[in-house]
Order: C-alpha cells, then structure tokens, then sequence
C-alpha cells in the first residue's frame, strides 16, 4: 500500500496555519516598526518588565528633583545677590566710620546714611521669590525683619528708646544726652545695647520674625543640605546694631568721648559683620556649588537611565525591517501556493 | 462452472461495487470534516467466486488519538490560565502609560519632592493629595481586577462544567448505541467517529485518558485517576461563586464526590480549560491579590507617624481589618479639605503634629516620608517576590512577576498549540480522507462496473444464442 498518506484537510490545513501564524506576527512587526518599540512590553521582556517599570519611575525622580534644584539654585541666586548688596553697603559703611573716627567727616552727616543703610538691610532681609521670604528660615510666609520707624514707633524702635531711658533716665533726642560720659555709654553699648540685637530672645522679639532653621532641600535621592540663610543670624544682627547705634544713639548731641564709643562700637561690629557675611555668603556658596555638582550627576544619571530604558523596550529597526519584509514575502508565497493547491484536484483532469 | 454462476458472480460484484461506491460518496461528503475517519469496504470472496462487502471498516489510530487529546487539554489550559493574566496584565498595560500600582507611587513621590520645595504652597499640597487619591484608586482598581479575573474564571469553570455534563450524556448515548451496535455486528463506524468527536470536545474542558473494553465499550477518566464515565456518566457538580473578594474561597468541583480541583484535592486534573481557570482562580489572581495587599500595607506603614504604637498618616485602613487591604486602601480623611480635613497636614503631620511652630516651608515631615520610602521593609514571603526591599521596588517585583507569568503562559500556549497542531495534522493523515485517492477509486469500481455489466450483457447474448440454437 501507500507508504504515507496525506489527507485534503492537512494539506488544506498546513497553508492555513502558517497563514495565520504569519500574519499575526507581521501585525507585531509593522507595528514595532512603526513605533521603534517592542509590540507588547510585558509580553517581550517577561520579569523585566518590573525593571523597566523601576527605571521609569527613578527617571521622573531624577526630572523631578532637577525642577526643584532649579528653584533651589534660583533661590540661592537671589539669596546671594542680596548679600552682595549688604556686605557692598556695609564695606562702604565702614569707610565713611573709619573717615568719621578720623574727623574727616561731621558725626551729624553719617546719620542719613545709617538710616539709608538701616533700611536697606531690613529691605534686602525681605527679600522675596515667588511668594517666599528668602531670609525667613523655615517661617516663609512670614516678613523676616521688621523696618525700624520712628513714626509710628516700630517694635525694635520702642525696645531701644526702652532700653536707653532705663539707663540714662531720659530719651535719645532730649539735650541731656550731652551729658552722657563716655565710661557709661560704653557700659550701656556693651550690656544692655548689645543685648538687643544679641540676645536671641531679644532680637526675635522685636526685630526678626524668622526661624532659626534655614530650609533644607533634597538635591539628590540621597543628599540633604540647607540651601538658606535666615535674619537671626548674627552677622544681620551686628549690622542692625551698627547702623542703628549711628542712627539713633541720638550721635549729634552726644559728648566727643562718648560719640567716640558709639562709633567705635560700630566699627567694630560692622567689621565683625563683614566677616560673618562673607561666612554667610561661602556657606551658600557651597550648598550652591553642591546643587551645580548634583544636577551634573542627575543629568548623568538620567541619560544612563534613559538609554537603559531604550535598550529594554526599543527594537532594531533594521532588523525589524527585514522581518517585515521577509514576512511579507512568506506571505504572498503562502496566497499563491494556496491557490495552487486548489487548483490540483483529480477533479480537473478527468 | 456454468453461465448461471458467471451471471451470478457478475451480479455479486456489481452490488459489492455499488456498496463500496456509496462508502467512497461517503467518504468524500466527509473530506471537509475533521472529525471524519475514512471508511473501507472489507470484501471477501463468497463459495464460487462471488464476492461481498461484509463489513465497513475505519482507519484510526487509538495513540495518535490519544496524544491528540492530551495536547488539546493542555492547550486549552493554557489558553485559559493566560486570558487570565491578559485581564491581570490590564492592570499594568504598557510602561510608557504609566498606568502601574509602581508608577503611581512614582507620581506620588514626585509630588512630594515638589512640595518639601515649597511646603506650605497649598497648590502643591492638593497636587500631593490628588496623586495620593490617585495611587489609592491604583490599587482598588488592581484588587478589584483582581477579584474581577476570580470571578471570570469562576463563570468559566461553570460554563466548563454544564458542558462536561452535557458531554457526557452524549457520549452515554452514543457509547450505548456502538455496543448494542457491535453486539449486532451493524456498521458502527460513524458511532465511532462521533465519540471521538466528543472525546475531542471533552478533553478541551478537562485532560482524559480513556480506556476501550471488551464490545467497544469505553471507560473516560480525568488525567488525575477520577472516573468520569463508565457505563454510565458520572455527575460533575459545582456551585458557583458570584461575588469575589480577597477573603472568598471558590468552590472545588467535584466528579462523583471527588474533588477535581482546589488545594484539597488529592486527585486533582492537571489540564484542560478547567484546570486552567480553576489555577488562575485559585493560585494566580490570589497570589498577585496578596501582592497588592502588601504594597497596600507597606504604604499606610511607610506612611505612618512615628508615635507610641504608631499612628495612621495619610493612607489609612477603613477597616474592617483581614486581607483585601488594596481594595480599601483610603487617604485619611483628615488632609482633604473637601472631607473637612485640612491640606496643612501633609506638612505637618496628620495625627502627630510636627511642626507646632506652624512654620510655612517645615518640610521635616516630607522628607521624613520621602525616606521612609526608601527605608526597605519586610513582606510577607508568600507573595513570592523579595520580601525585604523598599516600597517602589516590591511594586514594580510585582509587575515583573506578574509579565513573566504572562509570558511563560504565552508561550507555553504557543507551544501547547503547535503541538495540538502538528498532532491533528498526523491523526488528520492517518485517518483523514484524500479526495484524490477516492476519485482514482470511483474510477477503478467505475472500470469494474463495466466490466461485469459486460460480463452480464455477454452471458446474456451467449444464453440467447444458445436459446436461439435450441428453438
């Protein structure tokens, strides 16, 4: 008999199948041609597809956290500039003391430029972005300094006029400061005076409104660093001490001996400050720089990420291409063999 | 010999012809059908050389049939368990949507690194908040595929049940009448094709091993042992589940009192579309359920307060307390302004309050939660994923856990169907019917038909010619 036996329905049967088998698979290669991505992510890359998902997630991490070091670095830009500005103000301050202590310059004529300075102090600790205090710690909705007025009396106007009747007996502006001797006022700027702007207690009260936690921000997955300054920090106060002691120690009226100690008591604190600033402004500098070398390594980071994620989900093209193609032809080859098996029956040729 | 014994062969073979003719019309009416086995005339040589068809016989082949059905089941088990995942994987879909439990929590971080920015920004609070909402509704809508895909399955193991049944009583008849048949030697072959094709149905639903006995009778057992048919068909019970949660146990089925599938069965089936639904059921929507469950208690415990005993903070569980925590994973209703909450507490703490100073960028707490996420955390190891990693890691394990499933079931359903294929295809050339071979048959009778019509037409001239010589 016949060694083998093949049935209509098998031949039948045999085109149909690798048909559809065919033409599915050249739905999936056209369609990861036309998008450069595997057809089925989950389907393709089985239990990577977790990893795929995991790098995605550390990849809008990374963006995120490089938008929020924007507004860090921004921050800190303006935090910068306004220091530069006090510690300008305060170098040339201390110009015109040194001029003044030398007799250069009339003790009446400085006063102006104390109050000038006074204000641009507490202007520049208010300095504000986007809703925020700069200089308020972590209290940012809130005014860091409070402006010394006069009228009406502001909070650190009315401690002082306190302070400075309780240890003369009477105001800054009455004639009897001219009695003032010099060994008392130098015992009042060290104690009580000083006490003002250096007591903690004292300076939060009346002065500033900020907090002594400066804010922190998370410029890296792993990396924690404070990226402000705020107005209790001490060399704001001694600037604060200084131009006030010019402004308003009532400096016109006062003895020589005693407008010697006021003076040099500003000098010593304006040089004190400048020193502090410049400690205030490196400080930022630093936790500028880290945030400058942080967002390096993101971006480093982001582009490994990214090329991770299209070694996973991305096809070769070419490759791809070819497939398309050789498929395709299979196909065809597949429609034309089919007729033709048709065509081959007993049937015809009988 | 005479001429009446010529005429009389003649005769013979002309209605042995005849039968085998109406055996080849009926061969090729079932050319098309792929339950169709060809048939044969048997003819034998009668006492003075007549000749007469005793019998129909039928080409099969009882291992190739047989491995035919085992492949079927396994495909159609196949095919079952990875619908099932299709439907799990919906809670996935493609990475690039980000539409996982893994990549909302990633929204979620982002949020909150926005917000330690700005922290008293109630614009980014409710951003916060949204993509906490947004991560709970993740997860419900997980768990609730989840239980979706059990109670899918639990239909279909239903629907898979009522057809056994109905099979089964099919075949009773059907084997009854090839008995009685075989006892009366009547032609039986199309009996026999039709239990095969029941055969081929009943092994879609569950995998079956069968045994032939004496008189053509058959006995069916499942592939686990159980007897599903002998003499008469056993009656396969199920009651079904129509609500699913992450507490509900679906019903086993039982053949004859013996349970065919769940945990307890000693004499479970192993394939068909039954074992399939019956494990995606029973084994795979439960197992990624826990998964869920466990990101959904890893996050209300990252997110907890530190404080004596612990204190709930955003994401909360309503209770009341057992497994299923993914489908009632909430946000505390005490940062939603619109529930009387207030935004500020995702600042500063929803049961603890961190910051009593009431400072406006305190961020303390934010980034405490940032860390905690990163901090790994025990899970429970039945969840069969890494059971000490952090939160986002054991979300997106759960993700490559399920996909490899996915795949391992697609190609193994690939492969399961090939071999269906490739099987059917050898049974197809052993038993089938080629209309070419059956046309240069009809030829061949059509010769002999001929050939003993002449036969009789010549006896039939030489009896006149005698009859002619003799008037």
């Amino acid at each position: 008999m016949k060694t083998s036996f093949v049935s209509t329905q098998a031949i039948a049967d045999s085109t149909r199948m690798s048909m559809i088998r065919m033409q599915g698979e050249l739905a999936k290669a056209s369609k990861e041609l036309s998008s450069g991505r595997l057809a089925d992510i989950g389907l393709g890359l089985g239990s990577r597809t977790g990893h795929a998902v995991q790098l995605r997630h550390e990849l809008s991490q990374l963006e995120t956290i490089r938008d929020t070091n924007g507004l860090v670095q921004s921050r800190l830009d303006t935090a910068q500039a306004a220091l530069k500005g006090l510690l300008g103000t305060a170098e040339d301050f201390m110009g015109t003391l040194v001029a003044m202590r030398d007799g250069a310059i009339a003790g009446s004529a400085i006063k102006p430029q104390a109050d000038l300075n006074l204000k641009e102090l507490s202007g520049a600790l208010n300095a504000n972005l986007n809703g925020q205090f700069l200089f308020s710690g972590i209290n940012t909705d809130v005014k860091p300094m409070a402006s010394y007025e006069a009228d009406p009396p502001s909070a650190p106007k009315l401690a002082l006029d306190a302070a400075f009747t309780a240890e003369f007996g009477f105001a800054q502006d009455d004639p009897a400061v001219a009695t003032v001797d010099p060994a008392t006022m130098q015992a009042f700027l060290d104690g009580a005076y000083s006490d003002l702007f250096l007591d903690d207690a004292q300076w939060e009260g009346s002065w500033s409104d900020a907090s002594s936690r400066n804010v922190r921000s998370r410029i890296a997955t792993n990396e924690l660093i404070e990226t402000s300054a705020n107005a209790n920090e001490r060399p704001f106060r001694q600037l604060a001490m200084a131009y006030t002691a010019i402004s308003d120690l009532g400096l016109g009226e006062l003895g020589r001996g005693a407008s010697q100690a006021v003076v040099d008591k500003a000098i010593a604190s304006v040089s004190e400050a400048i020193q502090g600033l410049t400690s205030v402004k490196a400080r930022l500098g630093v936790s500028q720089n880290r945030v400058t070398a942080a967002d390096e390594r993101l971006s480093i980071q982001r582009d490994i990420i990214n090329q991770q994620i299209v070694d996973l989900e991305n096809v070769d093209p070419y490759e791809t291409a070819t497939k398309v193609n050789s498929l395709m032809t299979q196909v065809e080859m597949s429609y034309s063999l089919t007729a033709r098996i048709r065509q081959l029956s007993l049937l015809k040729f009988t | 010999m005479n001429l009446s014994v010529a005429l009389s062969s003649a005769q013979s073979a002309l209605s042995a012809t005849s039968t085998q003719s109406s055996i080849i019309s009926r061969n090729i009416s079932g050319a098309a059908d792929p339950g169709y086995s060809r048939k044969m005339g048997l003819t034998s040589s009668m006492g003075l050389g007549g000749v007469k068809v005793v019998s129909v016989g039928r080409t099969a082949d009882t291992a190739l049939h047989a491995r035919m059905l085992e492949a079927n089941s396994g495909a159609s088990a196949q095919q079952a368990l990875l619908q099932g995942f299709e439907t799990l994987a919906r809670t996935v879909d493609d990475p690039q949507l980000n539409q996982s439990v893994s990549a909302s929590l990633g929204r979620l971080t982002d949020a909150l690194q926005m917000q330690a920015e700005s922290p008293g920004d109630p614009v980014l609070g409710a951003a916060t908040l949204s993509t906490a909402y947004d991560l709970t509704r993740t997860l419900n809508n997980a768990a609730q595929t989840a239980q979706g895909a059990r109670a899918e399955a639990d239909a279909a193991m239903a629907d898979s049940v009522d057809r056994i049944n109905g099979l089964l009583t099919r075949f009773e008849n059907t084997n009854r009448a090839i008995v009685l048949g075989t006892q009366s030697g009547t032609d039986v072959s199309d009996e026999l094709d039709t239990r095969d094709r029941i055969l081929t149905e009943l092994s879609q639903e569950v995998g079956i091993s069968t045994i032939t006995r004496a008189g053509n009778d058959m006995v069916i057992y499942t592939d686990s042992g159980v007897t599903l048919f002998e003499k008469s068909a056993r009656v396969i019970s199920f009651n079904r589940t129509f609500a699913y949660d992450a507490g509900t146990t679906g019903a086993a089925v039982f053949a004859d009192g013996v349970p065919l599938t769940g945990a307890g069965a000693s004499m479970g089936i192993k394939s068909g579309a039954l074992h399939g639904h019956a494990t995606l059921r029973d084994e795979v929507a439960p197992q990624y359920q826990l998964q869920l469950d466990e990101i959904a208690r890893g996050l209300v415990h990252a997110f907890g307060e530190p404080a004596p005993g612990g204190a709930p903070g955003i994401f909360i569980d309503p209770g009341p307390a057992g497994p299923g925590l993914a489908a009632r994973i909430g946000v505390s209703p005490d940062v939603d302004p619109a529930l009387g909450g207030d935004l500020g507490r995702l600042r500063d703490g929803v049961t603890v309050n961190f910051n009593p100073a009431g400072d406006a960028a305190f961020s303390d707490r934010i980034y405490a939660m940032l860390e905690a996420l990163e901090v790994p955390q025990g899970f429970d190891p039945a969840t069969g994923i890494n059971p000490n990693t952090t939160l986002s890691r054991f979300a997106s394990s759960s993700v490559s856990w399920l996909e490899a499933g996915r795949q391992q079931a697609s190609q193994e359903a690939s492969f399961r169907d090939t071999m269906l294929e490739r099987t059917r295809e050898s049974l197809s050339n052993v038993t089938g019917v080629n209309l070419d071979e059956e046309l240069a048959l009809m030829m061949e009778l059509e010769r002999s038909y001929g050939a003993s019509a002449r036969i009789i037409s010549t006896v039939d001239t030489m009896l006149q010619s005698l009859l002619a010589a003799t008037r």
